[in-house]
C-alpha cells in the first residue's frame, strides 16, 4: 500500500497534463473525421470490435463537437467539469462503436481528467495523476504477461507483425531474422516488465524509465503508425512520473487513520 | 478546521486512487480469461493468414473496402465479422475463404450462421471462392 500513496504535485503539472490529454483527444477526433469514422457511425462501413450498433451520423457529429470543445477548453485551462464529463461520455461511445486499445487508453485518461480535481495552486495532490501513472504501469505489466507465451518468446509473433502492411521505414526488416526476432521478443517483455520498477523507483530511476519508455513509444509510433495515439497518450501519461518535489509524508496528507 | 478539511479531502482522494487501481487490475485479470474483453494485449498474438471475400454478386471484396478505419489484422476473426456485416447489409450470403494453417471455405449467411463449402460444392459462391484465390492484387 505504500506505493499507493498520493504524491505531491504542482498545479502547473496537472494543468499541462490536462492540456496534453485534450490535445490527444482533439487530434483523435480530427483523425476520425479525416478517416471516415462518420461512415462507421452511420452504419455504412464495418468497424472491427464494435460493441454497440451504429448510432447514426447525428450522434457522431455530437461526439466530435463535444470532443473538440473539451480539447479547446482544456487548452485554454477553462474546461468546466460538465464539459469534461460530456467529453468522457462521448469518447466512451466513440470507443464502443469501434474499439481499439489506443482508443480505450485515451478514454480512460479522459475520464481521469474529467473526474480529477481542477488545477489549483492551493492543492498539493492530484489523485488522477497518480491513477494515470498506475494505469500506465498496469498496461506495461499486462502487455508483458500476455506476451509470456512460447509463440511470442520464439520471436514468431514479431516476425508476423513485421510482415503486416502499414509497418513502414523498414524498421521491421531485421525481424525477418529468427534470432534477431527472438532477442527482440525477450527485450520487449523485459522492458515492459522492468519499466514499472524504474518509474516507481525514485527520481533517478524514474528519469531513466521515462527516457526508456518515451524511446519505446516513439519507436512504436514509427513502426506501427496506425497505433500512434497509443504512443502519444502513453508519453503524456509519463508526466506524473516526472520528479517535481519530495513525496508528501503520509501524515501531512492525512492518509489513513493515523491522521485522525 | 482547515486541516481537518484537507485530511478529509486527502482521504477521499486516496480512496479514489485505490478504487481506480483495483478496477484496473480487475479489468486486466478478466481480460486474461475472457478473450473478447478488450485488454492491454498489445500485439501479443499475431496469426498469419490470408483470405478471400466475395460478395453476393461474386465480386472480390477487400477488408479495407468495407472497414476504412486504421487497423492491424492480427487474426482472421475481424474478417469473419466483416463477412457477417456484409451479408447482413446486403441481406444475401457472402463467401469467405481463410488460409491459416488449413483452409476454410464458408458461405456466411445474413443470419450470421455459416455453411461450409465442400471440395466439389457446385454452389456459385463456393466456386467463385475457389477462383478468387487465382485473382491478382491481393
Amino acid at each position: 500500500m505504500r506505493l499507493l500513496r498520493l504524491r505531491e504535485r504542482s498545479a502547473s503539472l496537472a494543468r499541462l497534463h490536462g492540456r496534453l490529454i485534450g490535445l490527444c483527444l482533439g487530434a483523435k477526433a480530427i483523425e476520425g473525421v479525416v478517416l471516415g469514422r462518420g461512415v462507421v457511425f452511420a452504419g455504412e462501413a464495418f468497424a472491427p470490435d464494435g460493441h454497440v450498433p451504429a448510432p447514426g451520423l447525428a450522434a457522431y457529429v455530437a461526439v466530435v463537437a463535444v470532443q473538440l470543445s473539451a480539447a479547446v477548453a482544456l487548452a485554454a485551462a477553462r474546461a468546466p467539469r460538465w464539459l469534461l464529463v460530456a467529453a468522457a461520455l462521448a469518447t466512451s461511445l466513440d470507443t464502443l462503436v469501434a474499439t481499439q486499445n489506443n482508443r480505450l487508453f485515451l478514454t480512460v485518461m479522459v475520464w481521469l481528467v474529467a473526474l480529477g480535481p481542477r488545477p489549483d495552486p492551493e492543492r498539493r495532490s492530484y489523485w488522477h495523476l497518480d491513477a494515470a501513472a498506475w494505469q500506465l504501469a498496469i498496461v506495461y505489466v499486462s502487455a508483458a504477461v500476455h506476451k509470456i507465451t512460447p509463440n511470442y518468446l520464439s520471436g514468431a509473433t514479431l516476425r508476423h507483425l513485421s510482415e503486416m502492411p502499414h509497418a513502414i521505414l523498414g524498421f521491421t526488416a531485421p525481424l525477418e531474422n529468427p534470432h534477431v526476432a527472438t532477442v527482440a521478443a525477450y527485450l520487449v517483455v523485459g522492458t515492459e516488465l522492468g519499466l514499472p520498477a524504474l518509474l516507481f523507483g525514485g527520481p533517478k530511476r524514474a528519469r531513466v524509465g521515462i527516457a526508456l519508455a518515451a524511446g519505446m513509444h516513439l519507436t512504436m509510433a514509427v513502426v506501427l503508425p496506425d497505433a500512434w495515439t497509443f504512443s502519444l497518450v502513453a508519453i503524456v501519461s509519463l508526466l506524473p512520473f516526472v520528479p517535481e518535489r519530495r513525496v508528501v509524508p503520509r501524515t501531512s496528507l492525512g492518509e489513513r487513520e493515523g491522521a485522525r | 478546521m482547515a486541516a481537518m478539511a484537507t485530511t478529509t479531502a486527502s482521504n477521499g482522494d486516496g480512496r479514489k486512487l485505490r478504487l481506480f487501481v483495483l478496477l484496473s487490475v480487475v479489468h486486466v485479470a478478466l481480460s486474461l480469461f475472457v478473450p473478447a474483453l478488450p485488454g492491454w494485449k498489445m500485439f501479443s498474438r499475431v496469426v498469419p493468414f490470408q483470405y478471400r471475400l466475395v460478395d453476393a454478386a461474386g465480386r472480390a471484396v477487400r477488408f479495407d473496402d468495407i472497414a476504412p478505419l486504421p487497423h492491424y489484422l492480427t487474426g482472421p476473426g475481424p474478417v469473419q465479422e466483416a463477412a457477417e456485416w456484409l451479408a447482413q447489409r446486403d441481406n444475401a450470403p457472402v463467401g469467405l475463404s481463410v488460409r491459416a494453417g488449413g483452409q476454410w471455405d464458408l458461405l456466411v449467411l445474413p443470419t450470421g450462421s455459416t455453411s461450409e463449402c465442400g471440395e466439389q460444392d457446385r454452389r456459385r459462391l463456393c466456386q467463385r471462392l475457389r477462383s478468387a484465390w487465382e485473382d491478382e492484387g491481393r
